[in-house]
């Protein structure tokens, strides 16, 4: 089904208004100037997806020559954190890393930063190239189109700033149209939306239900953390990792404004965890889906069986394990971001015991 | 103008550091010449070392590094060099001192921006320099353009630079908690902190705990998102209760069983180190008592809640009263009054009775008519029970109704995503 913009569907309590995301927003030369940090995701021709959190907005930077440093790939940075804060003329301890984007083209790796803790943070995008130069991108120089976040007014306009606040957990592009998965400070919810690419409006989004097989519920109230775009028997699915685990296919086409939609649980992959990032890689003539997280390590998980097996429908007490087979990857470990750098190696941002983030390129099982 | 790398009295609150006491003394030893550096080591040793000067120039924001005491030429010469961000930071390199004053030789040069200006160099770095942070500031001669090659090139001289750090003067507090009550159901979901002043970004449930009547700490209470759920003013702090310890068959719940218990008191505690948005401790600890009532599975019924309408021509209030308390950010939210004409009706909105009790005291005043109260079924009770939907219900019915509709039935969905309670004003 054809995915249907916003106006016609979103009625908002209170005031009245309609959720309309303003008109792109494009400018030539004055670039935007970002308010928070986010995740980031990369478009089609050297187009790299800024969710500016703090702004409740989505920027979609050209590149352009940016994209590329003086040397393609990406070098290993031990200390990354500790690095990149001297460069900023701070503290590692002053330094929140976003996330982490491997260019397709330069296979440079684009990190986005806070600089700072207070509620005055600078966010930052910086990229690694394959000799070591970590620059930072002036995006203030670079052409951008932008959309804002639906988000709902307050119901008194009088009263301080709204205090709801949007958070994007994680984009991907695909086949003309951004899919970004968020959460809200207010509502529990998990809510995916998608916008077309170049931007239009953005949707109402879409509220998903899983089958979380250790609670033995429908539930929307789960949030949905990390996400890829996949192909199965020739239909577009989203692979959707949940707080506490399960891992959730969905057909794209089904997707429509303002619905609620059943995913069908593929996996539930353990309790007091929440997925990271996760990418899709091909070795040996198979698909495998690596999927990082807070305390149950790295993942691999063979994609054959996503499109064969069952939703899960019956609870999986105790914290334990079920649907499709999944291994742990022995020495990941502390991995907090995570991209294919080519087709054989994953770079990581990981943390040892000491605090320390590195920046490493590593095999890929 | 001092010919030393000793800093002037526009950098203050500066202390000695081992850095420029080793860098001076090996200049010393170089040259033999003690502090004053201008006349350098004799024919047969190296290039006499300029009289230079390092100093904090600027304040705030704008605060930046000078170089002083390059002669005319050498300036020249510089200007002209257009020199590569590299060769500068080689020339006078600007880097961080780590806070535990460990050895920082590997440390990158901070970044910023070079110019020549009449009688000095100056370095601005891209982002302001941190009040009360440490930078080590090099000036190696070796790199000067147009130097004169020698064997032994004198020592750079070193020296460390540092805005002012505002005293520490605790002032936040934690103005409020919701709920405001002092009870709140085994199933409670989510808690509001509101601080008087922006925090700081960091992960409050380092700086949070639940004790209960014994004083001891509840193990793991809530969740821990990984999204620090700040509102956009830094003012306002979510806490989730980690749904595991609420929903029945989560493992969390089997293995800890559920964070609250009906019948038992439990206190929230604020660590009075939470730092805020200046870097400072809050100002005192905080703490709220919570008496825990049975678990809420009901959903909200709008058929329960009760209006006192006020009167055409005034502006009193209008009052909506629910028989248990709502969550507290969705009340002010979700919630909403509009005229027949279908205009919102604005003015101030206020919860009370411990969000019991919603009102709307309007800007201008009523007039006789019809008007209608709206919510979003997105209003929740404490336990995030919803206007026909409790948190745990099973909704594969209704979601086997949205997925099967057409065009019409979709936007029907979003129709009934509000309810409508009609009154009129006479």
């Amino acid at each position: 089904m054809p995915l249907r913009p916003i106006s016609a569907l979103a009625v908002l309590v209170a005031v009245g208004v309609v959720l309309v995301a303003p008109p792109p927003n494009l400018t030539a030369a004055e670039g935007p100037s970002l308010i928070g940090g986010g995740p980031l995701a990369f478009g089609p021709d050297d187009v790299l997806f800024i969710a500016d959190n703090a702004g409740a907005r989505i920027v979609a930077l050209e590149l352009g020559d940016a994209v590329a440093g003086a040397t393609p790939g990406t070098s290993e940075i031990e200390g990354i954190d500790r690095y990149i804060a001297a460069r900023l003329g701070t503290d590692a301890s002053e330094i929140r890393i976003h996330d982490l984007a491997i260019s397709p083209t330069s296979r440079n790796a684009f990190i986005s930063v806070s600089r700072g803790r207070g509620a005055g943070a600078t966010p930052v995008l910086l990229r690694v190239d394959g000799a070591s130069a970590v620059e930072v991108i002036k995006i203030n120089q670079l052409s951008f189109t932008e959309i804002s976040l639906p988000n709902v007014p307050a119901a008194d306009p009088a009263a301080r700033r709204n205090p709801r606040a949007s958070s994007v957990t994680d984009m991907a592009y695909v086949d003309g149209q951004l899919f970004i998965a968020g959460l809200s400070n207010e509502e529990f919810a998990s809510k995916l939306r998608s916008v077309n690419y170049p931007f239009t409006t953005a949707n109402a989004g879409t509220s998903v239900e899983i089958w979380h097989a250790a609670h033995g519920r429908y539930e929307t109230h789960s949030p949905v953390y990390t996400f890829v775009p996949y192909e199965l028997d020739g239909e577009q699915n989203l692979i959707a990792g949940y707080l506490c685990t399960p891992l959730v296919k969905f057909a794209v086409s089904d997707l429509e404004p303002g619905a609620k939609i059943t995913g069908t649980t593929i996996a539930e992959l353990g309790n007091r965890n929440r997925p990271i990032d996760m990418v899709v890689y091909e070795k040996d003539g198979q698909d495998y889906l690596l999927m990082s997280n807070t305390s149950r390590g790295v993942m691999k998980i063979p994609t054959a069986g996503f499109g064969g097996q069952p939703g899960l429908t019956e609870p999986v007490p105790g914290g334990g394990t079920a649907g499709v087979t999944f291994e742990t990857v022995d020495g990941l470990t502390g991995v907090e971001q995570l991209d294919l750098l080519d087709d054989t190696r994953a770079l990581v941002i990981a943390r040892d015991d000491t605090g320390r983030a590195d920046l490493t390129a590593v095999q890929l099982p | 103008m001092a010919r030393s790398g000793k800093l002037r009295a526009s950098a203050p609150a500066v202390r000695h550091h081992p850095l420029r006491d080793q860098a001076r003394h090996v200049a010393i030893t170089a040259c033999g010449l003690g502090w004053v550096l201008a006349t350098g080591c004799g024919s047969d040793g190296p290039p006499p070392l300029p009289p230079v000067e390092i100093q904090l120039a600027g304040s705030g924001d704008s605060a930046g590094v000078e170089l002083l005491g390059l002669s005319p030429a050498e300036l020249g010469a510089l200007g002209d060099a257009r020199l590569s961000d590299d060769v500068w930071s080689q020339l006078l390199r600007v880097t961080v001192v780590p806070p535990d004053k460990a050895d920082a030789s590997d440390l990158p040069p901070v970044l910023g921006s070079y110019t020549v200006e009449d009688d000095r160099v100056r370095f601005t770095p891209m982002f302001p320099f941190d009040p009360g942070r440490e930078y080590a500031v090099r000036f190696d001669v070796a790199h000067l353009p147009g130097r004169e090659p020698a064997p032994k090139q004198p020592a750079p001289v070193v020296d460390v630079v540092s805005l002012p750090r505002p005293p520490v003067e605790p002032t936040t507090i934690v103005e409020r908690v919701y709920p405001s009550g002092d009870q709140i159901p085994e199933n409670q979901l989510r808690l509001y902190l509101h601080f008087s002043a922006p925090m700081s970004d960091v992960d409050g449930l380092e700086y949070l705990s639940l004790r209960d009547n014994r004083g001891q700490p509840v193990e793991d209470p809530f969740l821990p998102l990984g999204l620090e759920f700040w509102d956009p003013d830094h003012r306002r702090y979510t806490v989730f209760f980690d749904p595991g310890r609420i929903k029945q068959g989560l493992g969390t719940n089997e293995r800890l069983g559920q964070a609250l218990d009906a019948g038992q008191t439990y206190t929230l505690v604020v660590d009075p180190a939470w730092p805020d948005a200046e870097g400072n401790p809050l100002q005192a600890p905080f703490e709220k008592p919570f008496k825990i009532g049975a678990a809420d599975t009901t959903p909200l019924d709008s058929d329960t809640w009760r209006l006192r309408v006020p009167s055409a021509g005034s502006t009193e209030r209008l009052v909506v009263s629910f028989p248990e308390p709502l969550d507290h950010a969705l009340m002010l939210r979700t919630i909403g009054v509009e005229f027949q004409d279908g205009e919102a009706v604005l003015g101030r909105v206020e919860t009370g009775s411990w969000e019991t009790r919603w009102t709307l005291t309007p800007n201008t005043p009523w007039q006789a008519g019809r008007y209608a109260l709206i919510a979003g079924t997105t209003l929740e009770d404490l336990a995030g029970n919803r206007m026909n939907e409790a948190f745990e219900i099973d909704l594969l019915e209704r979601v086997d109704e949205a997925t099967a509709g057409e065009a019409s039935e979709v936007e029907e969905l979003a129709a009934a995503d509000i309810v409508r309670i009609e009154f009129e004003v006479q």
